[in-house]
C-alpha cells in the first residue's frame, strides 16, 4: 500500500507542491519582508531556487547540487537569486502583478509546469500497454509508398507519339534499367528515380504524372507508357513498386515505446489538472 | 592480377572550352552570403554592404569595402547569388540607427534605440543576440510591420539585380538555429520572384529552431505559394552532434518519413565555407591523408554549456552519407542522400573565396593587423578559411534552371579556385570515352551525373565513372582525382575507402605510398608557380571491389598543388615569420562532387 503511494506521480505532485510552498511560506511572502528591504537567503530559499531552474522538483538532488558547487558558481547562484527577488518584489510594490494577464498565465503555466515534471517521472512502459497503444495509434505509424523506375524522356511536337513507336522498339531490344540514357533527350531532373515517394516525385514530374505513374503494375522487362509530365512524355521501367504500409511493431518499438510514454505522461498531467479544475464548482451565469 | 584500373589520359586542353556544344553548362555562384541585415556583421564591421551591394559586387561592380572603405571588385565575376541574411531580428540594426517610426510604439525597440545613443551598435546587438540565446526573444520586435519591409528592401534588391540569361539573383534567406550552441543553421532560398515571395515572411528560428517544423512550413507555404524552396544545411563541423544525427528533434530514432521529408527540402548540404572544412575529420577518417584539411571545432557557445560525449560522425559530410545508408538499409530510406556545395558565409556582403583576394569572414578582420581578433566564440581571422564556391551544370542562367540543378544535385563545392568538375556514373564507361571531345554527350548517354541513382547492375558488371577534371584556367595545377567510396557490408555496418583515380606528372599510385606532388610555394614572396601538376585529367574508373548486393556512394575529390594560404600572404604583409603564426603557410585547395549512389 504504502510502496503504491511512494510511486503515485500525483501524490508526488501534492507532496512537492505542498514542500515548495511550504519553503517559499518559511522565507517569508514579499510583503512582509519588503518593507525592511531584506532578502533572506538560506539554503531552502536557495534550493527552491535550484529546482525552479532546473525544472526538476527533486530535493536531494538539489541539495546534492548545491552542496557539489564551488564559491564562484554558488555565488553566482546567489547573485541570480538575489536579483530575481529584488525584480520581483519591485513589480510587486509597483502593483505590476494586479490584474496582470501576463502574471496570471505565468502563474498558470508554472502550476502546468509542475504537474508535467512530475508525470514525467513515469518511467517503465508495459509491453502489454505499448501494443495496446500501437494497435489503436496504427495510422501514426503508416510509411508512404515508393517506387523505383528509369524512364525514356521525349518532349516537343508530337512527344507522345514518337514515344509510343520508341516504346516498341525499346521493348524488342530488351533495353534494360542500366542502358535508359542511350534513349531519349535530357530530362530536368533525374533519370533514375530509386525508392521515391509519390511526393517526391510529384516535385519534379508534376502531380498528374504521380497520379498517371500509380496506376501502373510494376515489371522489371516491361517499358510502358508513356506518361504524359509538365515537360513531355515519358516510356517508364518501373522496376519495383512498394506499397504503403504500416510496420509490424517489432520493427519500430523503440518510437512506439516512447511515444506511449509521452501520450502516458501527458494524459497524467491533464487528469492533475482535472483534478484541480474539479475542486472549483462552475458557475455559468451566461 | 587483378587489373589495374587506374586509367590516365591526357585529351586536347580545348576540350573543355567547347562547351558550347554541351547539354549543359558550368554557372559558378555563393548560395550564402550576409549583408548589413544580419546584425552580427553589422556589429562587426559591416554597415553599409547592404543586399543591393552584394548583388552589384557579385556582378563585376566596384564597390565599397564596408570596414576599411577601400575599393573592391571581382575580376570574375559570379553567375549567382543567394544574399542569405539571419531571419532573426533581420535589419533591426538598421531601423535602430534610424530611429525607424516603427520602432516608436514597441518598447523594446525604444530601449534599443536608446541603448545604441548611449554605447553603439555593438551593445545592440549583444542584446538582441543575448534574447534569442536565452529563449526569450522580443515579441514586440518580430511583428509583420517591423520586418515586412527589410524582407521586402531584399526581394527588391534581388528582382532588380535578376537578369535572366546573364546573372541570377536568388530570394533567400538563413534559418539560424543553434540550439545550446550547436549549429543547426540552414540557408533557405526559392526558385520563384516577389510576387510570391512578398506573401510570406523568412521563417525565423524564433517561431521555431526545430528543423522539422521548418520542413512543415516549407511544405505549407510552397503549397499556399507555389513557390519551391531548397534547404541547405552548413557548418555541421560544429553542430554539436546534431547535424547527421541517429535521430530526430524528440530524440527518438530516425523514420523512413523523417528521411522523406528531409530529402524533399534538403537536397544538398554546404560541405565547406569560411568556418572549415566538414568533408570528414582525421579522427573519422585515419586512412585518408588529406582528411585534417581546414578543420575548424569552435562550436558557438555564446555562454551555453559545451556540449559533451559528442558523435562525431553527426558532424561530418562523408560519416553522414555513409550513416545514411545505415539508416536506409534499417528504414527503407535514406535521410542523408545529399549533394554538396560550397559556399562563402562571409559577413561583409562580398562573396570572396579565393586566398589572395580574401576580404574577411566579418568586416573588422579583414585587415591584416586585425586577424588576431575574436570574432566567432574562440576564433579570429587566423582561423578562418578562405574558402566555398558552388558550381552547377545547368542548361542556362536562370532562376529556373539553376533551382533545377540543385534539386537534381548536379551541384559541386570548390574551396575557392574555379576547377571545372564533370562525373557521370554506369556500366558501360571506357578508356575511349575519356578521350572523347564530346564527353559530356557521352556521359550523358551512357549514364547519370553527379548526384544521380545507379540500380540493378547488370550481370557480372560493376560500375564505372566517367570524370573530367580541369584546373582553374587562371589558378593552380592539379595533382590528383579521388573516388571516396562508402559502402554497407551484409551486417549494416558501413565502410569508406579513398582512391586515387589519376595522378600528374606521371606518379605511380602507391596508395597512401604515393609520392607527393611536392610543393613550390616560396615563402618569402608567396608566389608558386605550376612547374608540378597537371592541367586536366580526364579518366574512365571502374570499382574493383564491387559487390552488387551492398549499397553504396562513390564521390569525387580532385586535390590542387599546394599555393600559399591568406594567413602565410597576411604573414609575409605584416613582416612576421610564418612560424608566429599558427596555421599552416600553404593549402592544397579541392573540389568535391556530389556522390552518385548505387541501389541493388
Amino acid at each position: 500500500m504504502i510502496g503504491k503511494l511512494i510511486r503515485d506521480p500525483l501524490l508526488h505532485f501534492v507532496f512537492v507542491g505542498a514542500a515548495l510552498f511550504g519553503a517559499y511560506e518559511r522565507v517569508g511572502s514579499p510583503e512582509d519582508i519588503a518593507s525592511e528591504n531584506v532578502i533572506v537567503v538560506d539554503r531552502d530559499a536557495l534550493l527552491t531556487f535550484i529546482q525552479y531552474r532546473s525544472k526538476a522538483f527533486q530535493p536531494e538532488a538539489a541539495a546534492q547540487r548545491l552542496d557539489g558547487m564551488t564559491d564562484a558558481d554558488r555565488e553566482a547562484l546567489i547573485r541570480d537569486f538575489v536579483r530575481e527577488e529584488a525584480l520581483y518584489r519591485e513589480a510587486e510594490a509597483l502593483g505590476m502583478s494586479d490584474n496582470d494577464y501576463i502574471i496570471r498565465r505565468r502563474s498558470v503555466q508554472k502550476l502546468e509546469f509542475i504537474a508535467q515534471s512530475m508525470a514525467e517521472q513515469v518511467v517503465a512502459a508495459d509491453a502489454d500497454k505499448v501494443r495496446d497503444y500501437f494497435g489503436s495509434h496504427r495510422q501514426d505509424y503508416y510509411e508512404e509508398p515508393s517506387y523505383t523506375f528509369t524512364h525514356v524522356f521525349l518532349k516537343g511536337a508530337e512527344a507522345a507519339e514518337r514515344a509510343s513507336q520508341l516504346r516498341e522498339e525499346l521493348n524488342e531490344r530488351q533495353v534494360a534499367f542500366s542502358d535508359a540514357a542511350r534513349y531519349g533527350e535530357r530530362f530536368l531532373y533525374h533519370r533514375n528515380y530509386v525508392e521515391r515517394t509519390p511526393d517526391f516525385i510529384a516535385s519534379h514530374f508534376g502531380e498528374a504524372f504521380r497520379d498517371r505513374l500509380s496506376r501502373l503494375a510494376p515489371d522489371a522487362g516491361l517499358w510502358q507508357g508513356p506518361l504524359e509530365s509538365e515537360y513531355g512524355a515519358h516510356l517508364i521501367l518501373l522496376s519495383e513498386y512498394r506499397p504503403g504500409r504500416v510496420p509490424e511493431l517489432v520493427e519500430i518499438e523503440t518510437r512506439v515505446e516512447q511515444d506511449y510514454l509521452r501520450f502516458e505522461q501527458q494524459q497524467r498531467q491533464e487528469l492533475a489538472i482535472q483534478q484541480i479544475v474539479e475542486q472549483y464548482h462552475v458557475e455559468n451565469r451566461l | 592480377m587483378i587489373k589495374r584500373s587506374l586509367i590516365g589520359f591526357a585529351v586536347p586542353f580545348f576540350a573543355a572550352t567547347q562547351a558550347g556544344a554541351a547539354p549543359t553548362q558550368l554557372y559558378w555562384g555563393d548560395t550564402h552570403l550576409h549583408s548589413s541585415y544580419s546584425a552580427d556583421a553589422f556589429a562587426m564591421g559591416n554597415e553599409s554592404a547592404d543586399p543591393d551591394t552584394a548583388y552589384r559586387f557579385a556582378k563585376g561592380q566596384p564597390v565599397i569595402h564596408p570596414f576599411n572603405r577601400v575599393r573592391v571588385q571581382l575580376e570574375r565575376p559570379l553567375d549567382f547569388l543567394v544574399v542569405a541574411d539571419h531571419a532573426e531580428y533581420m535589419g533591426l540594426i538598421h531601423q535602430v540607427r534610424d530611429k525607424s517610426p516603427l520602432l516608436q510604439a514597441s518598447e523594446n525597440g525604444r530601449k534599443l534605440m536608446e541603448l545604441w545613443d548611449g554605447t553603439g551598435s555593438k551593445a545592440v546587438y549583444h542584446d538582441i543576440a543575448g534574447s534569442v540565446v536565452r529563449g526569450q526573444p522580443y515579441a514586440d520586435l518580430v511583428t509583420d510591420a517591423i520586418r515586412t519591409p527589410i524582407w521586402n528592401r531584399i526581394i527588391d534588391a534581388a528582382e532588380s539585380h535578376n537578369e535572366p540569361g546573364k546573372f541570377t539573383a536568388f530570394i533567400g534567406w538563413e534559418w539560424s538555429s543553434i540550439p545550446n550552441g550547436a549549429n543547426l543553421h540552414r540557408v533557405v532560398f526559392t526558385d520563384k520572384g516577389g510576387e510570391e515571395a512578398k506573401r510570406y515572411l523568412p521563417y525565423s528560428s524564433i517561431t521555431s529552431n526545430r528543423p522539422e517544423d521548418l520542413w512543415t512550413w516549407l511544405d505549407e507555404t510552397s503549397e499556399q505559394t507555389g513557390a519551391d524552396f531548397v534547404a541547405i544545411p552548413h557548418n555541421s563541423n560544429i553542430s554539436s552532434g546534431l547535424m547527421f544525427n541517429k535521430v530526430d528533434s524528440d530524440g527518438l530514432p530516425i523514420t523512413a518519413d523523417y528521411a522523406r521529408t528531409r530529402m524533399r527540402w534538403e537536397p544538398v548540404a554546404e560541405i565547406t565555407q569560411i568556418k572549415g572544412d566538414s568533408e570528414t575529420h582525421p579522427s573519422l577518417s585515419p586512412d585518408d591523408e588529406f582528411a585534417d584539411f581546414e578543420t575548424f571545432e569552435h562550436v558557438m557557445t555564446f555562454g551555453a554549456e559545451a556540449a559533451t560525449d559528442v558523435d562525431q560522425n553527426s558532424d561530418y559530410i562523408r560519416s553522414g552519407l555513409k550513416r545514411g545508408l545505415e539508416i536506409e538499409a534499417e528504414t527503407g530510406a535514406n535521410p542523408y542522400k545529399f549533394g554538396v556545395i560550397g559556399s562563402t558565409d562571409s559577413h561583409t556582403g562580398l562573396s570572396t573565396a579565393s586566398e589572395p583576394n580574401f576580404w574577411g569572414k566579418f568586416g573588422i578582420d579583414s585587415i591584416p593587423e586585425n586577424k588576431d581578433r575574436e570574432t566567432s566564440p574562440h576564433a579570429d581571422g587566423w582561423s578562418m578559411s578562405a574558402a566555398g564556391m558552388v558550381a552547377a551544370w545547368a542548361e542556362e542562367n536562370t532562376r529556373e534552371s539553376l533551382f533545377a540543378a540543385f534539386k537534381r544535385k548536379e551541384v559541386y563545392a570548390t574551396t575557392g579556385p574555379r576547377m571545372s568538375l564533370r562525373v557521370f556514373g554506369g556500366f558501360d564507361f571506357n578508356a575511349a570515352d575519356a578521350s572523347s571531345t564530346e564527353l559530356a554527350e557521352t556521359g550523358y548517354g551512357k549514364g547519370v551525373p553527379m548526384g544521380g541513382d545507379l540500380s540493378q547492375a547488370p550481370e557480372g558488371k560493376a560500375p564505372s565513372f566517367l570524370i573530367h577534371a580541369v584546373k582553374d584556367p587562371e589558378g593552380a595545377n592539379l595533382d590528383r582525382v579521388q573516388v571516396v567510396k562508402g559502402w554497407l557490408d551484409a551486417e549494416g555496418n558501413s565502410h569508406e575507402k579513398v582512391f586515387n583515380v589519376a595522378l600528374s606528372d606521371g606518379r605511380e599510385d602507391l596508395g597512401a605510398e604515393t609520392r607527393p606532388v611536392g610543393n613550390t610555394v616560396d615563402l618569402e614572396t608567396g608566389h608558386y608557380s605550376n612547374s608540378i601538376g597537371d592541367e586536366e585529367f580526364a579518366t574512365a574508373w571502374q570499382d574493383p571491389e564491387f559487390d552488387a548486393a551492398q549499397r553504396a556512394f562513390y564521390y569525387v575529390r580532385v586535390l590542387q598543388i599546394p599555393t600559399p594560404r591568406h594567413t602565410m600572404l597576411d604573414a609575409v604583409a605584416l613582416g612576421k615569420s610564418h612560424s608566429e603564426v599558427d596555421f599552416p603557410a600553404v593549402i592544397q585547395e579541392r573540389a568535391y562532387s556530389s556522390p552518385i549512389w548505387y541501389t541493388p
